[in-house]
């Protein structure tokens, strides 16, 4: 009786682990791969990806990031957003347009990046996009 | 015998299907960096996600805007600190791309504690 009750109790526990962990995150739209995807031209370059999608893309080269610099002593760009995608590609934009830093104010770690660099590799256009279709 | 065996597979699968829903998501170009600080040269750098989710309990990094103000500051994990203040808009401007998982560097005006640079990068890469 005992060892049947201890049987019950075991698959009870079991029962409740499994269900626990594998709920599977199928629920709401999602938008698959956001991978960064990078486009160079004879004027202009550009680059789109979404933080999710680089950072949990299968390989291991593939990434998306955009930095502020500031120094009272040497020349910086204010701003640079770098791609390079799962080829090893890569573009870069650089800016000391204080309008870019805005817009950088508005990342979080599930957007959409995009950006445009001019053929001298001076940005042209940087855009944040957010959604629920975005988050991992 | 047969009882055993079917209790030894059972706990084999148990096993292999805790293990498998438990692997965490490795895949992707990533760089979690911890703090460093350098008295010597007034530089501090990391992470927030590396700080975070360091094996020790001494590391941070952070910055705080109070509108022109700023405040950096960070600790590694041998308990070496820096902090610096900076008042100027474009720096609170810059304060405000933080994120939870932006990279953070600055560096002190030497023999001061007036930040001297600051940058920040947001990228995938520093993600958890």
């Amino acid at each position: 009786m005992q060892a049947k009750l201890k049987n019950i109790l075991g698959l009870v526990a079991l029962g409740v682990a499994l269900l626990t962990t594998t709920v599977p995150t199928w629920a709401g739209q999602v938008i698959t791969g956001g991978e960064v995807s990078i486009y160079i031209g004879s004027d202009h370059s550009s680059a789109g990806g979404t933080m999710v999608g680089a950072r949990y893309s299968a390989d291991n080269k593939q990434y998306i990031e955009c930095t502020t610099y500031l120094s009272t002593t040497i020349w910086v760009p204010l701003i640079q957003c770098y791609a390079q995608d799962k080829a090893g590609q890569h573009i870069l934009c650089s800016s000391r347009d204080p309008k870019f830093q805005e817009t950088l104010q508005a990342m979080t770690d599930s957007s959409y990046i995009s950006f445009q660099a001019d053929s001298k590799g001076a940005c042209t256009d940087i855009g944040i996009s957010h959604g629920s279709n975005l988050l991992k | 015998m047969k009882t055993n065996l079917k209790k030894l597979i059972g706990t084999a699968v148990l096993g292999l299907t805790l293990f498998t829903h438990s692997l965490p998501t490795w895949a992707g170009y990533v760089q979690q960096q911890f703090i460093e600080v350098r008295i010597e040269t007034n530089q501090a750098s990391g992470s927030m996600v590396g700080a975070r989710y360091s094996g020790d309990s001494q590391q941070y990094i952070t910055c705080t805007s109070h509108n022109p103000a700023v405040t950096c500051s960070a600790r590694d994990k041998t308990g070496r600190y820096l902090l610096c203040t900076k008042i100027d808009p474009q720096w609170v401007a810059a304060v405000r791309t933080i994120t939870d998982s932006s990279h953070i560097s600055f560096a002190l005006a030497p023999g001061t504690q007036t930040c001297d640079s600051l940058t920040i990068k947001n990228g995938s890469r520093f993600l958890k």
